[in-house]
């Protein structure tokens, strides 16, 4: 069966939905100060390896332990759904049809939400 | 938001399998986990605390639990999902999964399984399904030593769920238990007694604690429990709970065994049928229980261990006249869900009483619709027993033929419609029209019979007065597949009734392929969009197949693999077989050979146990005989004949095309050429008189292939041969050219077919281009750049040795002095570093680079160092 990453397009496109993912982001006055500007590059790289290996596009888990990587930011809840609302949006303006949409967000919200299970 | 949560206290002992949960929930090639143990080991207990501890982190939570009573009655552990609505239809199981999305939200959703293997099949199918598209991710309990539904280990098999054994304590883990459940600590020899009666089974251990803390044999001094004597000692779990209800008074142990043969049951189902003070007493007693589904209590058992000793200990009448009992309960209830009308109608049936014909006829449908046909089958054939003599006989019996259909029992199918009590005079129109319908197109997918099928189905048009939409779509489809696309498009105008219809579409979308014009096919059925998921196996695989012939390789595979997944997941066999053909069909073309014989060789496999089992084995088998024979492997091709021996003729096209051309393009590689093409041009003319543009254009471009132009032509020009699309007008082209020595024209095919993605075809093209130019002494540059075309096509491709590529070889030699300055000059070497290198003139290099510039028709250092990697090692 086709992995995910494949079905989305592979690294380009997933590269493409990440740059527009962080644009939202550092637009979003509700989440824009938790984004230091100067790591911004590296963010962006990390989450394209994230959701690459999240999506199946490498074997293995997502290196970053997202509990580690997230600990001290007091994020709430409202954030959260700000964060996945630019997922999903970014997702949606890549082209990506509902139904691989609602997959690969399935996908990253379990991720977060089982972070501290 | 919390970064930590609190931990599990009531779990003794469980700390590692927590862990490996939470370690599952993170992995995300995984949507599943399963915890597999005993009976009484404390699955369930893991998986309650497993949904809390969800909820807590943010998770949205549905559990469902398989029960033995209900695992014959589809969906009916999702039924407290299902909207309460008449009666069923095919939606079922998309409504539950549109429900749980909408319940999650932007949330994850975790979906638990308690006692899965009690499952019915379809909520395993719809579970492994929520798991496989990840709707939701499932963490599911089985009991070891127990089968459960195929669906559910195959989630095993499939890697998408991982195994959580679920060992029993330790003896210090069950100390700490028991000090939990008597909220006071244990003495040691009460520990040590407990452990080797239970060996660490805290269910087990929980029974005994609690029966002994009653009897007096555990006392408490001074804050811990002594033991008085020796604990009970029954010799297992399931002999302490036998010997618990055994002692239970009559009132008490009917309603347990009501709750065993039926439940879960509705709470003002149950008080119906006994005394409710009983009721209250066994729960308190911690044997049954209630739960709140769906604004229903249901009342259960607190284990399925009791539920299991409870059906052990009910006889058999005593349990058919429970089941007799609760059907009449439920019966008097209203309103009635889908669930109820399937619970009374397989309650009557297995409690030996008459059901009432309609609620037989409807939970039959229900059945149907839930894919359940050996249950629809059961109930159907109850129905038309009570019905064959009436009027509805004719529609009972229609019901129960598609439910063996779909089974593939096509015997059982044709002697219910042949059933000598049915009076099709006597029967409604529609009914009459849709066993018609039935028999016509099993005559034809089933047993391969084109006149016989036409013939009935003209008959029922007669007897109902003339035509009707459903006839002629029926005819119409029939017509398509079997090759002969004008008499089925005759039958499906435009704007037509017929026309609108899903196998009128379908039809429609097979007879414009075949007749050469694919484009136009596509778009028709684009006024249809909804058709792509109605239309069945064989109509989605036509798209694949028009997609195909009008040059959009690469867009029909990729939604060939679509398909693919999407019918393996739903477990749909006749579905994978004819995806599986069409992705073998794109492979081929695409030059693909062993994909391409992968994908026919699994189409086989799948076929024989599927409703497609004869056109569907004769299909794939006709793919693997046209792939071995053009690839000059007798061998294999005649292994492949061997087997299609075996399978029984059936008058289908698409299949036939693919075999008559595997057969021709066997006799050619076996020495006879001639007769191959002579083969060849027949059938082209049959395709051309019965209006199959598409196959003749196949047809011809093989006789070109067996180096036959001038005969290829003029099959073509007898006739005017009308296409549309990239790829039919491409070939045309190609026939054209080759007839004409056209190396221009043939060089331009041979960029158009490399573009679409058609690499087989484009390779050849390229070497009779190139043989072309080099008979006709074109000048030697022209010549080179030709064979390198050729040559680089040929390593795109598995398919090596088809006779033209076989018999015409580009063969670019380079003298060894030739060959060493061109290597070095393509490391990336000056002239004059070669010519001090080789201790040679810097002019002398140069003349020999020259010499190998024209010879590979190459005009930079670059491209020599393609050319050179395409010529391999020196020979």
């Amino acid at each position: 069966m086709r992995t995910l990453f494949d079905r989305l397009g592979g690294r380009s496109a997933i590269t493409a939905v990440v740059d527009d993912f962080y644009d939202r982001l550092t637009r979003d006055p509700r989440v824009l100060h938790q984004f230091a500007e100067e790591r911004l590059p590296s963010l962006r790289a990390a989450q394209v390896a994230w959701l690459t290996t999240a999506f199946g596009g490498a074997p293995g888990q997502p290196m970053a332990d997202l509990a580690a990587a997230h600990r001290g930011l007091d994020i709430t809840d409202d954030q959260v759904t700000a964060v996945l609302g630019h997922l999903e949006a970014a997702l949606s303006d890549a082209g990506v049809e509902p139904e691989l949409q609602r997959q690969a967000m399935s996908i990253v919200s379990r991720l977060w939400f089982a972070r501290v299970f | 938001m919390c970064d930590k949560l609190p931990s599990v206290d009531d779990l003794v002992g469980r700390q590692a399998e927590f862990a490996a949960i939470g370690a599952a929930l993170r992995r995300p090639d995984l949507a599943g986990a399963l915890f597999i143990g005993d009976a009484g080991v404390g699955k369930s207990h893991l998986l309650h605390a497993t949904l809390r501890h969800a909820e807590e982190a943010g998770f949205v939570t549905v559990s469902i639990t398989g029960t033995r009573a209900l695992g014959d009655i589809p969906l009916a552990a999702f039924a407290a999902l299902l909207p309460g609505r008449p009666a069923g239809d095919a939606g079922d199981l998309v409504q539950i999964r549109r429900a749980l999305q909408e319940r999650a939200g932007n949330r994850p959703l975790l979906l638990g399984l308690d006692d899965a293997h009690l499952l019915d099949e379809a909520s395993a199918a719809l579970a492994h399904q929520l798991a496989n598209d990840l709707t939701a991710f499932v963490v599911g309990t089985i009991r070891a030593g127990e089968a459960p539904p195929e669906a559910i280990s195959s989630l095993m098999k499939e890697g998408v769920a991982v195994r959580i054994p679920v060992e029993p304590l330790d003896a210090a883990d069950l100390s700490t238990f028991a000090e939990v459940i008597l909220g006071q600590p244990v003495s040691d020899d009460v520990a040590e007694q407990l452990f080797l009666r239970t060996l660490g089974n805290p269910l087990f251990a929980k029974e005994l604690l609690l029966e002994a803390r009653s009897s007096g044999v555990i006392v408490d001094r001074g804050g811990v429990f002594h033991v008085d004597g020796d604990l009970p000692a029954p010799s297992s779990l399931s002999q302490f709970v036998d010997a618990r209800l055994a002692a239970l008074g009559d009132v008490h142990q009917r309603a347990v065994s009501l709750v065993a043969i039926g439940g879960p049951l509705e709470i003002e189902l149950l008080e119906q049928l006994v005394d409710p003070d009983a009721l209250v007493e066994l729960e308190s007693a911690r044997l049954l229980t209630a739960d709140e589904h769906d604004d229903t209590l249901m009342v259960g058992f607190v284990h399925p261990v009791y539920a299991d000793a409870a059906r052990r200990a009910v006889g058999r009448l005593a349990a058919r006249q429970m089941l007799r009992e609760l059907a009449d309960a439920l019966d008097r209830r209203t309103p009635r869900r889908p669930q109820d009308v399937l619970r009374i109608a397989t309650w009557r049936l297995d409690g030996g009483s008459l059901a009432d014909p309609s609620l037989l006829a409807a939970a039959t449908r229900i059945a149907s619709s839930r894919n359940d046909f050996d249950l629809a089958e059961r109930l159907g054939r109850a129905w038309f027993d009570q019905v064959a003599d009436t009027p509805d006989g004719l529609r009972a019996a229609c019901r129960v033929a598609s439910a063996y259909i779909e089974q593939g029992e096509y015997g059982e199918a044709i002697s219910i419609l042949a059933d000598p009590r049915v009076r099709r005079e006597a029967a409604a129109p529609i009914d009459r029209l849709r066993g018609a319908v039935i028999e016509g197109g099993m005559t034809f997918w089933a047993f391969g019979k084109v006149a016989p099928a036409i013939e009935m189905l003209d008959a029922a048009a007669a007897e109902l007065g003339g035509a009707h939409p459903l006839i002629d779509a029926t005819k119409a489809a029939i017509w398509s597949a079997a090759g002969r696309p004008n008499e089925a498009l005759a039958l499906t105008p435009p704007g037509s009734p017929a026309a609108t219809m899903p196998a009128g579409v379908a039809s429609d979308l097979l007879a414009l392929t075949t007749a050469g014009t694919p484009a136009l096919a596509l778009q028709r059925v684009g006024d249809h969009p909804e058709f792509v998921h109605t239309g069945g196996a064989i109509a989605a695989a036509a798209h694949a197949f028009a997609l195909v012939e009008t040059g959009r390789l690469r867009d029909a595979t990729e939604f060939a693999l679509d398909g693919w997944e999407r019918a393996e997941r739903a477990h749909d066999r006749h579905g994978c077989v004819a995806w599986a053909i069409a992705l073998g069909w794109a492979d081929l073309n695409a030059g693909r050979r062993r994909a391409a014989e992968q994908w026919f060789d699994r189409a086989t496999t799948l076929a024989e146990r599927s409703a497609a089992a004869v056109h569907g084995t004769r299909w794939a088998l006709g793919g693997l005989l046209l792939s071995r024979a053009q690839d000059t492997d007798p061998s294999g091709a005649l292994l492949v004949l061997d087997r299609l021996s075996g399978v029984p003729p059936h008058e289908a096209r698409a299949h036939a095309d693919l075999e008559l051309r595997g057969r021709a393009w066997l006799r050619a590689v076996q020495g006879d050429v001639d007769g191959a093409v002579r083969e060849l041009l027949d059938h082209a003319d049959e395709a051309t008189d019965r209006g199959r543009h598409a196959s003749r254009v196949r047809y011809l471009i093989d006789v070109v292939r067996l180096n036959h132009p001038s005969e290829a032509l003029a099959h073509l020009d007898s006739v005017p041969c009308v296409v549309d699309g990239e790829l039919l007008p491409t070939l045309i082209d190609a026939i054209r050219a080759a007839a004409t020595a056209d190396a221009a024209g043939m060089a331009a095919v041979t960029d158009r077919l490399a573009e679409l993605g058609f690499l087989g075809y484009a390779a050849e093209a390229a070497t009779a281009a190139w043989t072309m130019v080099r008979d006709a002494n074109g000048e030697t540059r022209t010549v080179a750049q030709y064979a390198r075309r050729a040559q680089e096509l040929r390593e795109g491709i598995d398919v090596h040795v088809t006779p033209v590529l076989a018999q015409a070889r580009p063969e670019i030699s380079l003298s060894r002095r030739e060959r060493e300055i061109a290597e070095l000059v393509a490391e990336g070497r000056t002239s004059r570093e070669v010519a001090d290198e080789l201790i040679i003139g810097v002019r002398t290099v140069e003349s020999h680079l020259a010499r190998v510039y024209v010879k590979l028709g190459v005009r930079s250092r670059t491209e020599l160092a393609d050319a050179l990697g395409l010529l391999g090692a020196p020979t």
